[in-house]
């Protein structure tokens, strides 16, 4: 029987939600690779050195697997080749599958620009303020992205008195109807979506079904069946953002496939007919982002299983049940991480990029600053290169912790996604 | 009634230096800041401490002395900005201009400045200093680089424990004379009253004098620096065009002046600046076309710099006076006013708390006061 080589670049929820689910078959060597020490990536807030039991005993005990951990990826070559470093040497390694769940460590992944526009957020983070404090985005608020959390967010802003005029949502109103009757069990994130549905609805807020955002300029958006909008502020889900900086700009000529369900997934555009066998991962930020992010790996590690064991043309259903069925019932690898540590800990990290614990935070925040920007440049969180992404969110859920009301968010970097000096210069934006 | 000896308004560098002078003194003080912990030009500039760019005596003097109380501060308080005396060097990228940085290393060494022309192999000192876009290379072994947020922020932490108090975003929005001394209201409607006030600004210091009805020649000259991943490629010191110091002195001109200026920060990122332009008070936002001349001429200097990846671009204003000397001094009774340091706030920032303090107390700096005292202009 023949085996399978699999590289993992990234231990994160994503990462290790793979390993998990291929280390059970024994057709798969795996190899695991990290920057730091330990597994968790975003989502491990705990000491650095803690460990996780279950992950760490999987890896000790399963001769088929290895954990590179404080290794770079370096490059990964046309033909699956990777180089990575690891204690000091380079080594070289080809592989059947690659799986690259780097979330916004994508290094070797670049999606770059340089963006000029304003008040474009991401929904998770305009949910986690709502909650957090009274700031509502004034003027025209315009909300794009697919799935019930979309229309929960929608509803939640006009209660709070937010003038949410659009809402553009990349599923089909029959497919919620769809889902509803493919879960079998009661999904409860799909009456909740189908619940706020009816809500907007009544509150004469137009959704646009089953499309998605072609182009934005200047406080525009154009939809992809040329309908124009204008907006003051423009709520994005994360995998919108991806979607158009992805077609825009990705050199690996990387198409994001849409697994119906607001879930992250990409796959590699060849992935059918050539032997690239290069998976995405990982990439969900927000609230539900770990969540998210498992769950791609949980349908990655599926669709390899899927395939090494030859089975085609499986029903893109099955997909759906599948993913519904995960929402509710599936393992939650960040409950495990964070079993018994206060989530706020002295010690957890509020920045994983620039590695910045709370109690440097508390710090500031006991002397009086509240706006995110001067904790930026006074400790160097949200300087990283996932451009404060991950670790707003975390901020905000400190300040609502602490019941302290925030006087102003991280600024927008005019820089999205890293650009190498020459492309900017040379205008490949 | 709560009533201090003095009051600091700005938290920027020059305000952190003026509170830490008082609480020496041990007064009794409240620093006040319309936002948070340094929000204004401190927080969007390079932590220089420079004397390779200045091209007057009176600033090459002023700054010389400066430098030594910078050495004191760290003598006395640690280094947790970052202090790093890693020298720089200017670059002259055209034959006529080779001439003249020759000239300018003279004339600096004539006042007791260290440094030298570069005779041999500049890349022993700047490994990746293009060999053809640099005619002649001059080094300031002693000009130092320090993390300006840091620096701030420790500061703030020293005058805490020496008592004094700080009040974030509360902006001031009444000066006025009373018997108890000068009263101060903020617009969260808390009044203070202090014998003496200290206006530190920065390029704000005019709105704050209008309270007052006085109003001093400076005026916001914007900057931009963009910020790029950090890898492998180390800038071992500060690497400027010699064509800077043009575009520092040049303060008519109405266009956009660059000059390349690069620099390893202590994180690992590298900072490409500079450019000089004057568009009001707006640093929201950086200008694309800007930061591509800036790179332009970074790359030209540091051809290595192109494969790096921009993270980050950020901008600030510099307080600009017609003559290119700070205005520190009283410019009411028991009013004080410190601006007007242009690129040179860190530079100056040491030298300015002391011009300051020998107000009350005459020390060895006394005889900078008229040099740089607002009187030289009709205010």
């Amino acid at each position: 029987m023949k085996n399978y080589l699999i590289a993992i670049i990234g231990a994160g929820p994503s990462g290790v939600s793979i390993l998990k689910k291929l280390s059970t078959q024994s057709v798969f060597e795996i190899d695991l690779f990290d920057e730091q020490s330990r597994l968790g990536g975003n989502i491990n807030r705990k000491k650095i050195e803690e460990k996780n039991d279950e992950i760490e005993n999987l890896i000790a005990n399963n001769l088929k697997v290895n954990f590179y951990n404080k290794t770079s990826v370096l490059s990964i070559t046309e033909n699956n080749e990777v180089s990575f470093n690891h204690s000091n040497s380079f080594k070289k390694k080809k592989y059947d599958f690659i799986c690259l769940c780097t979330g916004a460590f994508d290094t070797f992944f670049p999606k770059k620009g340089y963006n000029d526009q304003k008040n474009i957020t991401s929904v998770g983070f305009l949910q986690a303020v709502l909650k957090n404090s009274e700031i509502i985005p004034s003027g025209k608020i315009i909300l794009a992205g697919s799935g019930p959390y979309l229309h929960v967010v929608g509803s939640d802003l006009l209660k709070a008195g937010g003038n949410v005029v659009q809402i553009i949502d990349g599923l089909s109103l029959f497919s919620y109807v769809k889902l509803f009757f493919v879960s079998m069990f009661i999904p409860k994130n799909i009456i909740l979506g189908i619940k706020n549905i009816i809500y907007l609805k009544i509150r004469k807020v137009k959704i646009h079904f089953n499309n998605s955002i072609k182009e934005i300029d200047n406080l525009k958006v154009t939809l992809k069946n040329k309908i124009k909008v204008d907006f003051e502020h423009l709520g994005i889900s994360d995998i919108f953002v991806s979607q158009i900086q992805l077609h825009k700009t990705c050199n690996l000529n990387i198409k994001l496939n849409y697994l119906k369900n607001n879930l992250v997934a990409v796959v590699n555009n060849h992935y059918q007919s050539s032997n690239k066998n290069i998976y995405v991962g990982g990439e969900g930020s927000g609230i539900f982002g770990s969540f998210h992010a498992q769950i791609s790996g949980q349908i990655i590690a599926n669709d390899i299983i899927k395939r090494t064991r030859s089975i085609k043309n499986f029903f893109s259903f099955i997909h759906i049940f599948y993913a519904t069925y995960l929402m509710m019932f599936g393992e939650i690898f960040e409950k495990e991480m964070l079993k018994g540590v206060n989530f706020f800990d002295k010690d957890s990290l509020i920045c994983g990029c620039e590695k910045i614990k709370t109690k440097e935070i508390e710090k500031l925040i006991d002397f009086g600053v509240k706006d995110f920007n001067s904790i930026k440049i006074s400790s160097r969180c949200g300087m990283g290169s996932c451009q404060g992404k991950y670790c707003e969110t975390n901020l905000v859920n400190l300040f609502r912790q602490k019941n302290i009301s925030i006087k102003s968010f991280f600024n927008q970097s005019n820089f999205t996604k890293p650009i190498t000096v020459n492309d900017f210069l040379n205008d490949k934006i | 009634m709560i009533k201090y000896d003095s009051i600091v308004i700005g938290t920027g560098i020059v305000g952190s230096f003026t509170a830490l002078e008082l609480c020496k003194l041990k007064q009794n003080i409240l620093v006040i800041d319309q936002n948070g912990l340094s929000p204004g030009t401190t927080r969007s500039c390079d932590g220089n401490i420079l004397v390779a760019d200045k091209t007057s005596k009176k600033l090459v003097e002023i700054t010389n002395d400066g430098k030594k109380l910078w050495k004191d501060f760290i003598k006395e308080f640690g280094n947790e900005c970052e202090y790093d005396e890693k020298g720089s060097i200017l670059v002259a990228t055209q034959k006529d201009d080779a001439k003249k940085l020759g000239d300018h290393v003279e004339f600096q060494k004539k006042l007791g400045i260290k440094c030298s022309l570069i005779t041999g192999n500049y890349n022993l000192l700047e490994t990746h200093l293009s060999k053809t876009n640099s005619e002649a290379v001059a080094h300031w072994p002693d000009d130092a680089q320090l993390q300006p947020m840091k620096l701030c922020f420790h500061i703030a932490d020293i005058c805490s424990n020496l008592n004094a108090k700080y009040n974030l975003y509360a902006k001031i929005i009444k000066i006025e004379k009373s018997k108890n001394g000068i009263k101060v209201t903020s617009s969260k409607n808390e009044i203070y009253f202090c014998e003496n006030l200290f206006i530190c600004a920065g390029v704000w210091t005019n709105n704050l004098l209008a309270l007052i009805n006085k109003k001093i020649p400076i005026k916001p000259r914007k900057g931009s620096i963009v910020v790029l991943e950090r890898g492998d490629l180390k800038i071992n010191t500060k690497i400027s065009d010699f064509s800077y110091n043009r575009t520092v002195t040049n303060t008519d001109s109405q266009d956009t002046l660059v000059a390349a200026v690069i620099e390893s920060t202590k994180s690992g990122t590298i900072l490409c600046g500079s450019s000089r332009e004057f568009t009001g008070f707006d640093n929201t936002k950086t200008n694309p076309e800007v930061l591509k001349r800036i790179l332009n001429d970074c790359v030209k200097l540091v051809p290595k710099l192109k494969d790096l990846r921009i993270i980050r671009s950020y901008s600030g204003l510099r307080s600009l006076t017609p003559d290119e000397l700070p205005i520190i001094g009283e410019i009411d009774p028991n009013i004080y006013v410190a601006t007007g340091h242009e690129g040179s706030g860190h530079s100056l920032a040491t030298i300015t708390a002391k011009i300051l303090s020998s107000y009350f107390f005459t020390n060895e700096y006394s005889h900078y006061q008229n040099i740089v005292s607002p009187d030289r202009f009709n205010v």
